[in-house]
């Protein structure tokens, strides 16, 4: 049997929204761990490897940190707290009789076949075994909890011990920034990893959420994504990869290309968006390299939600937001 | 009668917000009632603009076109073209990469020795007679 531990923690207070709250001095492309819970075509990279986890017959998730937007977040850890509870966590799973445990941490998006990862770990033999991409080693670690007793700091001690090399052949995007979110969406719709968008591809290419209103005259031209409750005005045009998340309004005679819009986001009159990641009154733009706060709400501005998260996704989810506890299979 | 006075360069201030609009409006307005007005607008400092700013833009340079004068940007910082880009103007302005350049670029055609009364097209084909002659 085996189980796994995400760490979803980061310094960052992901409470608004992610790409905010980091110092100038991180660069205008830095999002420091909070990405992976930033909404992709309806469903966070956590979400979708919680997701994953489950599918693969893992009997024991946890999930540390904050890990999806919701209004009332509660208590979220810092990384090092999340660590701190990854360690009494692998205890739990030592009680429970589980012969190995995954502990990642997500910042990246690896697809995996975790079964398979679990067979190379056991065939290895180590207590603990790192996966690797054809670049460089992953935050995937693979650990024997009758073998490996971690104390405290349980990352330092992955990153010491000695351990077995797992190779990871699936597609693996390490969501350092804006420039991996963006090609993280176009690999989605370009069908170059697993990834599907939550929505109904109305068209080839064109996904729609249930509730979204799209004017009768607005175009919207595939590859796009339209999310749950999201509207857009007369004479729009959406199009190059664009997604639009959950909430997010698009108001009149405005054109979206290359770009994502965060959930819960306004976009103003007669605007050309093109090559950036929206959130709120912020822009991340990829073409000028330049993140900058719109501080005119007529053009840009935090757009509160009405609708809830498509019900489609209401398992992860609930895993998600008990964020400090662990879900078992019955 | 030869009009032209000298290509004035401005720096647009770090944030182009209503107030900063009203005290940059109070010190172009001369310069914009002048009699062919050359203005280079230099955004290199340009932090965060609001939509005033870039309505003082356009309103600047539509006085500067009504009085036969030009209005050019210049060094314009990463945000000032993302917020340009963003409201569809970026287009409207001749944009230059320092103020040298686009006050040099005034000069191009030297309207000092064009006459007023010369007509339209004498900038862009030269002596016609020549032309004609030359055929």
């Amino acid at each position: 049997m085996a189980g796994a531990i995400v760490i979803a923690g980061s310094d960052t207070p992901v409470s608004d929204h992610k790409i905010r709250a980091v110092s100038a001095s991180d660069g205008w492309d830095c999002w420091r761990g909070g990405v992976a819970s930033i909404p992709v075509l309806g469903c966070s990279p956590i979400a979708r490897t919680a997701e994953s986890l489950k599918s693969a017959g893992l009997t024991r998730i946890s999930i540390l940190g904050r890990t999806i937007w919701n209004e009332n977040p509660g208590p979220v850890p810092s990384e090092e707290q999340a660590w701190l509870l990854a360690a009494n966590e692998l205890k739990t799973c030592k009680e429970k009789n589980l012969d190995a445990v995954v502990v990642t941490r997500i910042g990246h998006y690896i697809e995996c076949e975790w079964q398979a990862l679990l067979e190379q770990h056991r065939k290895y033999g180590e207590a603990v075994s790192r996966a690797f991409d054809s670049e460089a080693p992953l935050d995937l670690w693979v650990v024997d909890p009758n073998r490996f007793y971690a104390d405290g700091d349980l990352l330092r001690m992955l990153q010491v011990n000695k351990v077995a090399e797992c190779a990871v052949d699936g597609y693996v995007n390490r969501l350092t920034g804006a420039r991996d979110f963006r090609r993280f969406v176009t690999d989605i719709f370009s069908s170059r990893c697993r990834v599907r968008p939550y929505a109904t591809e109305v068209r080839p290419g064109l996904w729609v959420a249930e509730g979204a209103q799209i004017a009768r005259n607005a175009r919207v031209v595939a590859p796009a994504y339209v999310g749950q409750g999201v509207k857009i005005s007369g004479d729009c045009l959406i199009t190059r990869c664009s997604t639009l998340e959950t909430n997010s309004y698009v108001d009149f005679g405005t054109a979206i290309e290359d770009s994502s819009v965060l959930p819960d986001t306004y976009i103003g009159i007669g605007l050309d968006l093109s090559h950036s990641v929206v959130d709120g009154d912020e822009i991340l733009n990829l073409h000028h390299e330049v993140r900058l706060r719109i501080s005119d709400p007529v053009v840009m501005r935090r757009h509160f939600a009405k609708v809830q998260h498509d019900p489609r996704s209401v398992s992860v989810i609930e895993m998600n937001v008990m964020a400090l506890s662990s879900i078992e299979k019955p | 009668m030869l009009t032209s006075g000298p290509v004035v360069i401005m720096q647009l201030p770090e944030e182009l917000n209503v107030k900063e609009v009203d005290n940059f409006m109070h010190e172009i307005g001369p310069l914009l009632e002048s009699n062919r007005p050359r203005v280079v607008l230099e955004c290199s400092q340009i932090r965060s603009m609001e939509s005033a700013g870039v309505e003082m833009l356009l309103r600047c340079l539509e006085e500067v076109l009504k009085r036969d004068g030009d209005l050019k940007l210049a060094a314009l910082s990463s945000e000032a073209e993302v917020i340009l880009e963003l409201m569809r103007v970026a287009r409207v302005f001749e944009t230059f990469p320092t103020s040298e350049e686009a006050a040099r670029s005034f000069n191009a055609i030297p309207t000092d020795a064009i006459p007023q009364d010369a007509p339209w097209y004498s900038t862009l084909f030269g002596d016609l007679g020549a032309v004609k002659q030359a055929s």
